[in-house]
């Protein structure tokens, strides 16, 4: 068997044993539920027999004391089921402060692994990791801080024929997740299963917050709004930038992740759940218990926006609330539209389809290996379309800068990019100054970017401008990361 | 008529359609609507060309929220709300990254 296929066979069986183990976790826990007092859920004062063991009161002590939380609010941590979906930047550390607050179970979905640019944010994974489920991983390190939680390995993707099936085992859902389409599929599942969902997002140094489909008395149905409420249509596909591409800042995405576990732990410990189960009466939602400010609270719907650049980093935004005739949650003027169990959306349709353009013709595009054979000639121009900061980061010896959003900003060919083909003509060869530079016949410029999109653009740009007419145009498959592990001289980050 | 200051910002990685500047002091004409800054915008502040990432069938995009003062502009009569003296209109992307 070769190297790869040991790797997935140990992947599969890891992931076998994470699962039978959480099986028998949660079958003991039932079991204890069962032997326990029936009103051990609702009980409010510890009786003889006490709800924690002498090892929770001390491990919860520092928040235990604390009138938010009290013996009650504890209690409802215990007998909670939380479904943290993404176990990335946002997932990481709402899991940690979850688990170590002491949530009963905690199910973790997420499909991929581990790799090294995950660990400046993912601060669960470790070195020993990489490479195998980033669920298996996040487990591993919070169990050796906290086993008695019942962990739930859910090693997939979620999609919507798994997504009802896996939400409706749960009391409350995190979505830490990266791309819209998955975030209205959460929000649409949720709806329909009756959850609540804490939703959390970040890019760059900013990052985002909503409450969707909270339990409130100050909307019709009981419910705040759902995602679809705040966000009705989904954004254009070239609009969605990833951290991949956009970049992120650890810290910011952990502000954003350690205020999901807070939002979590005032709805679960306030009790606001618990009408969610089995609806409550409103006298008894409203009467509350210590540690209790209840479901009922009027609350405005709200999202909470996080600019860490900003002199005035938090903004708590006041949003409109639930739209009456929005497709999930609402009652749409056209009944057929209405989300259903039955009808979950195709959320590949809806969002549009995933990047990696195809515009040049491929003769007009070379391989890293042609490039870096070229590369030297003096009738070839190297000209980088990264931004400045990572073209600061690494770049191909006597390539030149001329950054994208330039290109995107005319919509044309930028003058920068003329002005940097005239000065390397120059360079190569002063003698012929007078002939070099634009018009020059026989010239190739060669367009290089991070992963070969955004170069095709600009290639296209330029092969369409008459100023380039007798040049070659091309542009380089792969970018500068194929670059860097075909041909070498520059990083790969 | 006389002009009024505000204050426009943009977030979310909407401040890349306007050269990277992130808030905004302008003086418009008293009476401007909401809508109508956003016209504005488009005309004299956008650098990039791709105006559909910002407006799409006459109004802002899908994607976008608009902050009137901090709150929803749905609360505010959307696009007629008429601007008052150092108001602030706060444009929103979605993020999506985690």
């Amino acid at each position: 068997m070769s190297d790869t296929t040991n790797h997935q066979r140990i992947i599969a069986l890891e992931a076998e044993n994470a699962a039978l183990k959480a099986r028998i976790a949660s079958l003991e826990a039932r079991l204890q539920l069962n032997s326990a007092p029936p009103q051990s859920l609702t009980h409010t004062t510890p009786t003889a027999t006490p709800e924690l063991s002498a090892e929770e009161y001390l491990r919860y002590g520092r928040q235990l004391i604390m009138p938010q939380i009290g013996l009650p609010g504890q209690l409802r941590l215990k007998n909670t089921r939380v479904l943290i979906i993404g176990i990335g930047g946002l997932g990481c550390p709402a899991a940690s402060y979850l688990s170590s607050a002491g949530v009963g179970t905690l199910g973790l979905l997420d499909h991929d692994l581990v790799e090294l640019s995950n660990l400046h944010r993912q601060i669960l994974h470790t070195l020993a990791y990489i490479g195998r489920p980033k669920v298996l991983s996040a487990i591993d390190r919070l169990r050796a801080a906290n086993p008695n939680v019942t962990y739930i390995p859910h090693i997939t993707a979620l999609d919507k024929e798994n997504a009802l099936e896996i939400i409706q085992n749960y009391d409350l859902v995190l979505d830490c997740t990266d791309h819209p389409r998955v975030r209205y599929l959460v929000s649409d599942a949720a709806v329909i299963a009756g959850k609540t969902v804490v939703s959390a997002s970040a890019l760059k140094t900013e990052g985002q917050l909503v409450v969707v489909n909270k339990p409130t008395s100050s909307e019709e149905g009981g419910r705040g709004p759902c995602y679809r409420c705040y966000w009705p249509r989904p954004p254009p596909t070239e609009s969605v930038v990833s951290c991949g591409e956009g970049g992120v800042l650890g810290p910011v995405v952990g502000v954003m992740g350690v205020l999901q576990a807070l939002e979590a732990v005032k709805i679960i410990s306030s009790g606001a759940l618990e009408g969610q189960r089995a609806p409550a009466s409103a006298n008894e939602a409203a009467a509350g218990s210590p540690g209790t400010e209840g479901p009922s609270k009027p609350e405005p719907a709200s999202m909470l926006f996080f600019s860490s650049y900003s002199p005035t980093p938090f903004k708590t935004l006041r949003m409109k609330g639930r739209r009456a005739d929005c497709i999930s949650c609402g009652t749409p003027s056209d009944p057929a539209l209405k989300i259903t169990a039955s009808t979950i959306p195709d959320y590949d349709n809806f969002c549009g389809p995933g990047p990696d353009a195809v515009l040049l013709d491929p003769k007009d595009r070379r391989t890293v290996m042609e490039v870096g054979e070229m590369i030297g000639r003096e009738n070839v121009v190297v000209v980088d379309t990264r931004d400045e900061t990572q073209f600061g980061i690494t770049s191909v010896g006597g390539s030149r800068n001329v950054p994208f959003v330039l290109w995107q900003r005319g919509g044309k060919v930028p003058e920068e990019f003329w002005r940097a083909v005239e000065e390397e003509g120059n360079s190569a060869d002063p003698q012929e100054e007078g002939e070099k530079g634009k018009g020059t016949k026989g010239k190739e410029v060669v367009i290089l970017c991070r992963r070969g999109n955004d170069s095709q653009e600009a290639a296209k740009m330029v092969m369409e401008d008459p100023r380039a007419r007798d040049w070659k145009v091309t542009d380089v498959v792969g970018g500068i990361g194929e670059w860097a592990r075909k041909v070498g001289g520059v990083v790969e980050y | 008529m006389a002009n009024i200051p505000i204050t426009v910002e943009f977030s979310g990685g909407l401040e890349l359609l306007f050269a990277s500047e992130r808030s905004l002091s302008l003086e418009v004409a008293e009476g401007t609507t909401v809508g109508e800054l956003v016209n504005i915008l488009v005309d004299k502040h956008m650098v990039d060309t791709r105006t559909e990432l910002f407006v799409v069938d006459g109004t802002v995009r899908p994607g976008i929220l608009v902050l009137i003062n901090d709150a929803d502009w749905e609360l505010e009569g959307e696009e007629s709300y008429v601007l008052e003296k150092k108001d602030t209109i706060l444009f929103v992307s979605t993020l999506h990254g985690g």
